[in-house]
């Protein structure tokens, strides 16, 4: 047992809070949403969240995929696998003023986005289970997401900085930091591609990220992320693609140009200094 | 209503339906509470986390969109509360150290379980008492919250070579309290440690 095997050991049977004490949180909660409060200002930029958590996935069965694996290399990383990992590098880069367009499927969850690779990054997108994924857009000055119920846009101010949401962007950290290796060669519905693998914080082991990137183009063509439950959850990139910003193009990026009838709620409150409805 | 919406997608659509912040409450409110109960008490631990969803909720603007996880987020604004309170960590942590006995359980046949699951126990809390406070959330935040380096560098606001270096430093000095050549005794371990 290490240290930090010992530290989570540590007080580890610390009961839950029963129902009485997590009612009297929730009334806290309650009283504070009926408050008339201003939000805070906006100030702190957060970094990217770590690949998993980036893609929202749960934990579930994995999709059936036509996998087979090839021959491994078996053995360190020599100068044809630094190669192919700078290759996976470079086609991962995004170029600046055009638009990243990124669609993963798998077990059951779709994210399919738009995001201009350069400042303000707006995006549109919907990640989420399969047809119950929500659309939201943002951009330098408003967060807005689409309510198919009603077929409403409700729009809000945001002065929050936004990122680039490039979902393939802890990958390709990874390839930078020399964290990848190259495990061998393997099929994936046909297609020819190198099989990488990523080191977590616990190294290189059997629950760290693998993808799939095309032999030709090195574009990925799936991740494979194991979960602690033992499953594996697979994802398929069913488009990576640079779009030149041309107006047409940008129009991807709008709630209003992809649902022309709806109706545009504009809270001019929340979400800066308003009131809570 | 519990939906399968992301965190990221039910704090945005909060921001024009206040009420939809329940569901963050649903989601993570138990896990904020036990994390704190392991840190500061029950007691304190239950004022902690609610105050925790009040000030995430007030704050929901400055909420990143893209950040689907909002575990971070949450524990940040949890570490920033039980910061205020390191005196009584540090205080319940030392209490540990030298009677045996944690005074974060109240449950006496609980307490002998425990004692007995973790012999190491006194001297953990020892050694988790004379780390800097920075060094100690860093520490915990990994152990206990689950959170990656990244994830606790967007928790606290400092830079991910910084994370490391904290908890780098924070498992060396654990390590050399509880190795049989670095123990030292329970009384000069907690002397030490400060919260900057």
């Amino acid at each position: 047992m290490n240290d930090l095997d010992q530290i989570r050991l540590f007080r580890a049977h610390v009961e839950p809070p029963d129902a009485d004490r997590v009612a009297a949180a929730r009334a806290r909660l309650l009283s504070a949403q009926y408050d008339h409060a201003p939000a805070a200002r906006r100030t702190r930029v957060r970094s990217r969240p770590a690949l998993a958590a980036l893609l929202g996935v749960p934990a579930v069965g994995a999709v059936v995929v036509a996998l087979f694996a090839g021959a491994l290399n078996g053995g360190g990383a020599g100068t044809a696998d630094a190669a192919i990992i700078r290759h996976a590098d470079a086609a991962l880069a995004p170029p600046p003023n055009e638009i990243l367009h990124t669609k993963l499927e798998g077990d059951g969850f779709v994210a399919d986005w738009w995001q201009l690779t350069s400042p303000p990054y707006s995006f549109l997108g919907d990640k989420g289970p399969v047809n119950a994924a929500p659309e939201a857009a943002a951009n330098a000055t408003t967060v807005s997401y689409y309510d198919p119920a009603t077929n409403t846009i409700h729009v809000a101010p945001s002065a929050k900085p936004v990122a680039l949401n490039d979902p393939l962007a802890e990958v390709r950290q990874a390839l930078q930091d020399g964290q990848a290796r190259v495990l061998g060669n393997a099929d994936i519905a046909g297609v020819a591609t190198y099989e990488i693998q990523f080191a977590d914080k616990n190294g290189f082991d059997s629950q760290s990220l693998i993808a799939y990137v095309d032999q030709r183009t090195y574009r990925p063509i799936m991740l494979s992320d194991p979960q602690r439950n033992g499953t594996i959850v697979h994802l398929r990139v069913m488009a990576f693609e640079y779009l030149p910003a041309t107006t047409e193009n940008l129009r991807s990026l709008s709630l209003t140009a992809r649902h022309p009838t709806a109706r545009v709620v504009t809270d001019p409150a929340a979400g800066s200094a308003g009131t809570v409805k | 209503m519990q939906t399968d919406a992301s965190d990221a997608a039910v704090i945005v659509s909060s921001l024009i339906d206040g009420a939809r912040f329940g569901e963050i409450f649903d989601r993570h409110f138990a896990e904020i509470n036990r994390y704190l109960s392991r840190r500061v008490g029950p007691s304190l631990a239950d004022e902690l986390a609610a105050e925790t969803f009040v000030v995430a909720f007030r704050s929901r603007g400055r909420y990143d969109p893209l950040a689907d996880d909002a575990r971070p987020w949450l524990f940040g604004i949890a570490a920033n509360l039980a910061r205020r309170h390191w005196r009584t960590e540090r205080r319940r942590l030392r209490a540990y150290a030298r009677t045996g006995v944690d005074p974060v359980c109240d449950d006496a046949a609980e307490i002998d379980r425990r004692i007995d699951a973790l012999a190491a126990g006194p001297q953990l809390a020892a050694a988790l008492a004379s780390l800097r406070g920075g060094e100690r959330e860093v520490l915990l935040l990994f152990a206990w919250a689950d959170l990656s380096y990244e994830q606790i560098s967007a928790a606290l606001g400092i830079p991910a070579g910084t994370v490391r270096s904290r908890l780098s430093r924070a498992r060396a000095h654990v390590r050399e309290l509880l190795s049989p050549s670095g123990q030292l005794s329970v009384d000069r371990a907690t002397e030490g440690g400060t919260n900057e």
